[in-house]
């Protein structure tokens, strides 16, 4: 692993239910995508050991 | 990492193109989508389903073996 240069799409996705934006939108009303709980985004491992890592050493 | 529900009952997912994304969807009553894992070509992730993972979902050209059998997703 030297020099590993991650691209946000190895981090995270868009989450497929809402296409990323968080929200659902039906009949003219909008909604919080429950799927990704309204982040728009669902993470990797990656992302989730990244995150982890920088939560603990913060 | 959780145990897994039944044993070592485990799947096999193999990409066939680049950009397959497989996705973990919670166990419960509201299933969240809580883990996404993207798969170029050839790469092979193997899988159980734990006490925090009830289903999966396969999104791109990819083949998935199960103790059921074979299936090809699109
Ligand atoms: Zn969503």
């Amino acid at each position: 692993m030297s020099n590993t240069v991650f691209t946000t799409d190895e981090l995270e996705m868009p989450c497929p239910e809402c296409k990323g934006k968080g929200e659902i939108v039906s009949h003219g009303k909008s909604t919080s995508c429950t799927k990704c709980e309204g982040k728009g985004v669902i993470m990797t491992g990656l992302g989730q050991t990244l995150l982890h890592f920088v939560k603990k050493h913060l | 990492m959780g145990q897994a529900s039944d044993g070592n009952d485990f799947f096999v997912i193999k990409a066939e193109e680049n950009g397959v994304n497989v996705i973990g969807l919670t166990r419960g009553s509201d299933t969240r989508f809580h883990h996404s894992e993207k798969l170029d070509m050839g790469e092979v992730m193997i899988a159980q389903f734990t006490e925090h993972t009830s289903a999966v979902k396969v999104r791109g050209k990819a083949t998935i073996q199960t103790k059921h059998g074979e299936v090809k997703s699109d």
